[in-house]
């Protein structure tokens, strides 16, 4: 089994042109020409997007999650139906209606132009997904907590914010990791937003830095730096998680 | 032993309780007067628990009316949320709050509900874990905790917000036998120090002990009630003796 497999290696390695590959791939003088654009406006933006649509998409995911609870049925369809729409249509699709559409369709000016309008296209998409996971994790608290809740005199709205939704969320805190780490690499999206040179996200930054030099090494730079982000990321809610493991 | 006068500390009359097509409770009739400890006993499926859960309206009754201290809790106009502050609430399953400590789980409603300040509430939550024998837990998290630690911490977090009667629903049930005797205990001293109880249990030895009265159900309805030991020695109903010969 293996020897075919050392048989490929040992041919790509005599037969590659690595001096090509490499200078293809990562050349150190364009490397040294990112600095400091690829740092403080590429990566700047890509977090900052990624925080704001997470931020906004956990805020409105809540609203849509005890929403979609509701015993007024009402809020339960309208909930309903914002899931299934956003979660349906492709990401791309609605950051293209909120940029060039809903503006025009509602006459009024989105804050933040065209970026603005995009982040909130990736807030409605990320709202959609994180409204099911938050419901999930509600419905984990197991029915004696809110009980207990309500017998000390906690009102339903009060047992649900101190009590039902704490234990709710360090149960999807995986989950919701995922959600984070997809909106990072969705932010890459807004590039259909138009970006000027401030706006400019990472993937947007490594592509017109492959239009400008007809090499790959920005590409390299920012796979780089998306990995600098999720990979930490990743063994911090690790550590999260076991920090929480005794409060479940 | 209190006599029986004045305004009961809780008075139910023709109370029915059906879940769907299925009626659990078939028309209860029961005072419980200040300062008096009545325990509840019965086969499985006999309303017990439900007629406990309907008395701080976990379970919303279907018929027949329900008072504490004199008022008319099934009135629309009930502000039930401060009922239930005066009517402590100890469950089969604990039910603490997993995601706080022990001082947690006793502070959260005197400080969010009562609105007791921070070192109040801890006051309190002090004291009563001391009732309970547990002062050195206030730091420990609930899955720290045996079971019955975990139970006497409920029982304090029911005391903490000074409630003038206390529901229990068969509170040793989950237990292992070693630890049945440390909540018994708890329980026994609250009763002697006079607090209005309403206990669903299987233990025999406490209701002959500390019961003022002792009910029996079957089938939804209060088929025998009377001074513990001589229901338990002479049971006058058959369904009684069928039920106690075999538990006894």
């Amino acid at each position: 089994m293996y020897v075919l497999f050392f048989a490929a290696l040992v041919a790509v390695a005599v037969f590659a042109d690595w001096e090509r590959i490499a200078n293809q791939f990562f050349r150190l003088d364009i490397a040294r020409d990112q600095f400091p654009e690829i740092i403080t406006i590429a990566l700047k933006n890509t977090v900052l997007f990624t925080l704001i649509s997470f931020a906004g998409g956990l805020v409105l995911g809540i609203a849509f999650a005890l929403m979609k609870l509701s015993s007024v049925a009402p809020y339960r369809w309208f909930a309903t139906a914002w899931i299934e729409l956003f979660r349906g249509m492709p990401a791309l699709l609605t950051i293209f209606a909120m940029v060039y559409v809903v503006p025009i369709a509602f006459g009024f000016r989105i804050p933040g132009g065209q970026v603005g309008a995009g982040l909130i296209g990736l807030i409605f998409v990320a709202s959609a997904y994180m409204a099911e996971v938050i419901r999930s994790g509600i419905q984990a608290v197991s029915k004696g907590q809110s009980e207990a809740a309500r017998s000390l005199g906690m009102s339903p709205a009060k047992t649900m914010g101190w009590i039902v939704l704490p234990q709710g969320f360090r149960i999807i805190i995986p989950p919701l990791t995922n959600e984070f780490v997809l909106l990072l690499k969705d932010t890459s999206l807004l590039f259909i937003a138009g970006s000027t040179v401030l706006t400019k996200e990472l993937t947007t930054y490594a592509r017109d830095g492959l239009t400008n030099t007809g090499n790959g090494t920005t590409l390299v730079m920012a796979a780089m730096l998306y990995l600098l982000i999720t990979i930490p990321l990743t063994r911090l809610v690790a550590v999260l998680e076991r920090r929480l493991a005794r409060g479940r | 032993m209190t006599t029986a006068t004045g305004t009961p500390a809780i008075e139910v009359a023709g109370l029915r309780k059906s879940f769907g097509d299925h009626e659990v409770l078939k028309g209860i009739d029961l005072a419980v007067h200040p300062g008096e400890v009545v325990c509840i006993i019965g086969p499985s499926g006999s309303g017990k628990s439900t007629l406990l859960r309907t008395v701080n309206r976990l379970e919303e009754p279907t018929g027949g009316s329900l008072r504490v201290d004199g008022v008319d809790i099934l009135d629309p106009d009930c502000d039930i949320d401060a009922v239930r502050t005066r009517i402590g609430m100890v469950f089969q399953q604990f039910n603490l709050f997993p995601h706080l400590d022990v001082m947690g789980n006793l502070t959260i409603a005197q400080r969010r509900v009562l609105r007791r300040g921070k070192q109040e509430a801890a006051d309190i939550g002090r004291a009563m874990l001391e009732r309970v024998g547990l002062s050195d837990k206030a730091a420990a998290y609930p899955s720290q905790l045996s079971g019955g630690q975990q139970q006497r911490v409920a029982i304090a977090r029911a005391l903490s917000m000074n409630p003038d009667m206390m529901l229990f629903d068969e509170p040793t049930s989950a237990l292992d036998p070693e630890l049945v005797g440390e909540v018994l205990d708890v329980m026994k001293r609250l009763a002697a120090e006079g607090m209005t109880m309403m206990v669903v249990t299987h233990e025999m030895g406490f209701a002959r002990e500390m019961g003022d009265r002792l009910v029996f159900m079957d089938d939804g309805l209060i088929v025998e009630e009377g001074v513990p030991s001589e229901v338990l020695s002479s049971p006058q109903h058959a369904r009684t003796q069928a039920f106690l010969s075999k538990v006894l």
